[in-house]
């Protein structure tokens, strides 16, 4: 390209030495016009459209596999709902809610009172969101990943248009392939429309300016577990409206939901399970939310300031252009995959939320990794049954592998060992021993199929659930493995003895 | 009499401190080759009448290796380190062996000589290379660590890191690892595995399990029901595909009037006697203005921010073309071919030397500074512009205090 071969206009002619005379070479001022005759749009191996945790990391990867990729996001920042909006904030939250809610209750006679600072809390979350965005970009710049920020269309087999967000021409990207990362949204409620004021989804829980007396929560999963205790923590009276008959969604053991319920409520949080909502009336001094139980019954109304809708969340296709290709998609939404995440185009992949399987972030990144490497090496591989799931609720829940409902169901004779944190030295010291370590196992084998944990720190422990399940470990391999004491990890360590053998503190 | 090695020695450090400091993989076992010494400066050739230390032996520093003899005298060959003998190269009573030349294979305590990587250019005595060719540790008494294939409980096939109940199971039932086949994750030997073959358990059951949690792991895509799509637009869409590049190059202009720095230059004439030339005051004002409006940060600057380290920013480097007004004249319209061979305009001079004798700036008059920037410039680019502006047009005498 010219511009390459004819020398610039030096870059600072300001520190040029003047000559003496008067005289003066105005050359100096010349720029010459940075301007060559590439207008052609250049083809990169890989585009990958959406920036969130599934879409950056198969970018990232894509990049240090020797690709040439580009990543498109039109949010303006990179980390998708995850870092933006959905659980990295929502941690911020929860963690500076939790130290707020233990100091005013639990160590008052130990500490002191304490204060809260809305606008401090908002503006920490808003500081950790910006400093992560910001260095998922480094590593863009540092792997070499183009990143164009702007709404992208599939408008052929190998061709993205993309509109950008801070406006003028259109730009066309040409990929030999395509990854779909676009995730998801929150699921609306028939009936109540959201305006992130009164009515709102987890992008307005987090972005409250003051505490709302009343709050109630549609939805008992997660998503609506951990805002309604942010909110709870923080001084809102929260009542949770769950159509099913038990908290956590569908992917929690029973045991495990039941002994979270009476924890949530004991922190002052009310149930109502096996309710439904009928409809919402929106005020302008609050909501009525009108519920009756699941199976029909009494109507009965609640009050309201706001209403957070967390019923779940839908693949997000908006605009993305998947009927110019003829892209299938699911009732439900969800791109059609296989096993290789090929859509009906095959070098047209699909990953994360948008497509099926479980909506997790770690399970995006993942998959974003198998497909770069399908693409690259034409083989990546993905373990479902290995992939945890965490509440981050005070005790945290955490899981990986079978509930016992599951294993029961599919015949199997198991063994349950369990472990509470009341008997735990640490836990008990720490004066936070709620809850426990449940182990579920092949009777004939040993092997572990579910390891179900309710307790501080769960999500963390699961990691060595996790890897437990990877190698295909027995609960003895658990038990006959040496645990620091003392730490929380030892009733992981008893819970696993006391499905093979027995227990020692217990 | 006993002379030190310090060669043999020096060498192995440097490599010990190498390969500490840069590795970030993990150790290998390495050996080092150890050459037939020259126990004094003019000694070209040796015997080696015996070797103190046999293969698989450890062995300290101080501790006497081996003889030499030469045509003068007979001496003792000192270890000056900890280690252990790898491989004998050349035997006892070889005569006329050339200084140089590789007699042994030396390892550092710890090493698993079974195992070890026998530098390659170090000729095998043993008839092939295989791992399984390394020498013989039945002459040594006890060598630092047992191969693997001397463990009862590891299989030579598949050798892996056993499961803790695995291997507890194969001890209490004094099984070898190798009779039992794995079903586990990649052919990993479980404790369901141990147990059938004790037959504690029906023989089936690891294998029925772990079909089971394959299946599992695998992302369930049955029953897909299908949402019904519209046509395909794709192939009308198809025909007429519209490329489009990344935005050209924008073209910014501003005027700047130099009667204020007329001013000053005239004020600065009657007050000092100097006249300073005009472009001191421009050549001010751009660096002045490209301080004000940083490059955006990069790759380093967002680094630095994020770790928290001082950010220092770095001046734009705008440089505008500045093509004088003449009164009465229209704006010259920019020929096309210019634009595309990037050739700057033609009379430029001419009309420059017209202009004033400041060469090519109206120095009493309108200057059209013109800057050509990327799209995403345009923004930094105008501010640039607008600030040389206004210290051109407001307060030129700032420039040269």
């Amino acid at each position: 390209m010219l511009k390459n071969i004819i020398p610039r206009a030096s870059s600072r002619p300001i520190l040029r030495p003047l000559t003496s005379s008067s005289t003066y070479s105005p050359s100096a001022y010349y720029l010459v016009p940075r301007r060559g005759f590439a207008s052609e749009t250049q083809e990169h191996d890989v585009v990958v459209i959406g920036g969130g945790p599934g879409g950056y990391v198969a970018a990232i990867k894509a990049a240090q596999l020797g690709l040439k990729t580009a990543c498109v996001e039109k949010r303006g920042a990179l980390g998708g709902t995850c870092l933006n909006v959905g659980c990295i904030p929502s941690k911020s939250l929860l963690n500076n809610s939790h130290l707020y809610h233990q100091v005013l209750h639990d160590t008052k006679n130990r500490v002191g009172d304490v204060k809260l600072n809305l606008g401090q809390m908002m503006k920490a979350k808003d500081t950790s969101v910006g400093g992560l965005t910001k260095g998922i970009e480094f590593l863009f710049k540092k792997n070499g990943v183009d990143y164009v920020k702007g709404t992208g269309t599939l408008t052929g087999e190998n061709e993205i248009k993309v509109n950008p967000i801070e406006g003028g021409e259109p730009q066309t990207l040409r990929a030999k392939n395509i990854i779909i990362a676009t995730g998801s949204e929150a699921t609306p409620f028939p009936g109540l429309t959201i305006d992130e004021q009164r009515v709102i989804t987890s992008t307005g829980a987090i972005a409250m300016q003051e505490v709302p007396k009343k709050m109630v929560v549609i939805g008992g999963g997660i998503i609506g577990l951990e805002m309604g205790s942010v909110w709870s923590r923080l001084g809102s009276e929260v009542t949770v409206v769950e159509y099913l008959g038990a908290i956590g969604g569908p992917g929690m053991d029973a045991d495990m939901a039941k002994l979270m319920q009476k924890t949530l409520q004991k922190q002052g949080i009310k149930f109502k399970l096996n309710t439904k909502v009928v409809s919402g009336d929106v005020q302008s001094n609050g909501v009525g939310v009108n519920i009756e139980a699941a199976k029909g019954g009494k109507e009965e109304t609640l009050d309201a300031d706001v209403v957070l809708v967390a019923i779940g969340r839908r693949p997000y296709t908006e605009g993305l252009g998947l009927e110019n290709l003829g892209i299938e998609t699911d009732e439900r939404g969800r791109i059609v995959i296989d096993q290789e995440y090929r859509t009906k185009i095959p070098h047209i992949r699909a990953i994360g939320d948008v497509t099926f399987g479980a909506m997790l972030a770690h399970k995006a990144e993942e998959e974003g990794i198998a497909a770069v490497e399908y693409i690259k090496n034409g083989y990546g591989h993905v373990n479902y049954g290995a992939i945890p799931s965490v509440m981050y609720t005070h005790p945290e829940a955490a899981w990986v592998g079978q509930t016992e409902k599951e294993v029961k169901d599919s015949g199997k004779e198991y063994r349950v060992g369990t472990f509470p944190f009341s008997a735990n030295s640490r836990a008990k010291t720490n004066l936070d021993s709620e809850g426990m370590v449940k182990f579920i196992a092949d009777k004939e084998t040993d092997r572990i199929l579910g390891i179900h944990i309710v307790g501080p720190n769960a999500g963390e422990m699961i990691a060595e659930g996790v890897l437990a399940i990877e190698y295909g470990a027995s609960s003895e391999d658990i038990g006959r493995t040496s645990h620091a004491h003392p730490t929380l990890s030892e009733a992981f360590k008893e819970a696993a003895m006391a499905t093979y053998s027995k227990a020692i503190h217990a | 009499m006993a002379i030190a090695i310090s060669r043999l020695s020096r060498r192995s450090c440097v490599r010990q401190v190498l390969s500490r400091a840069f590795a970030t993989t993990p150790r290998h076992n390495a050996a080092s080759v150890f050459t037939m010494p020259a126990m004094s400066p003019t000694m070209t050739e040796g015997g080696i009448t015996r070797w103190n230390v046999k293969e698989g032996q450890e062995f300290s520093s101080g501790d006497v290796l081996l003889e030499v003899e030469t045509d003068k005298a007979q001496m003792d060959v000192e270890a000056q380190e900890d280690g252990v003998m790898a491989k004998i190269l050349v035997d006892a009573g070889s005569k006329g062996v050339r200084v140089g030349t590789k007699i042994a294979v030396l390892a550092e305590q710890g090493d698993n000589i079974a195992t070890l990587e026998i530098p390659a250019d170090v000729p095998s005595s043993a008839p092939s290379p295989s791992p399984s060719s390394s020498p013989k540790t039945s002459e040594a008494p006890k060598p630092a660590q047992q191969a693997p294939s001397q463990q009862p409980t590891a299989s030579k096939k598949n050798p892996q890191t056993l499961l803790p109940s695995v291997s507890h199971l194969l001890h209490l039932h004094s099984l070898n690892a190798s009779q039992i086949t794995g079903t586990g994750p990649k052919g990993r030997l479980l404790k369901g595995d141990v147990l059938a073959h004790i037959k504690a358990i029906p023989a089936s059951s690891p294998s029925e399990l772990q079909k089971r949690i394959t299946k599992l792991g695998k992302l369930d895509l049955s029953n897909i029901k299908l949402r019904p799509t519209p046509a395909p637009q794709a192939a009308a869409e198809k025909a007429a595909p519209k490329k489009t590049g990344p935005p050209p190059p924008q073209d910014l202009e501003v005027t700047i009037s130099m009667k204020e720095v007329r001013k000053v230059q005239d004020r600065l004439q009657q007050r000092l006697g100097s006249f300073p030339p005009v472009t001191v005051f421009i050549d001010k004002a751009l660096v002045q203005a490209n301080r004000a409006v940083p490059k955006p940060p990069g790759v380093d600057e967002l680094f630095n921010e994020l770790v928290g380290a001082p950010n220092r920013l770095v001046p734009a480097n705008f440089a505008p073309k500045i093509v004088p007004v003449f009164p009465g004249e229209k704006k010259e319209q920019q020929d096309i071919f210019d634009i595309l061979s990037g050739h700057t305009q033609t009379g430029f001079r001419e009309k420059a030397a017209r202009g004033s004798k400041e060469g090519g700036i109206m120095g009493n008059g309108d200057n059209v500074f013109r800057l050509t920037v990327e799209a995403s410039d345009a923004d930094r680019g105008m501010k640039f512009l607008e600030m040389v502006k206004g210290l051109l047009e407001k307060q030129p005498g700032m420039l040269v205090m």
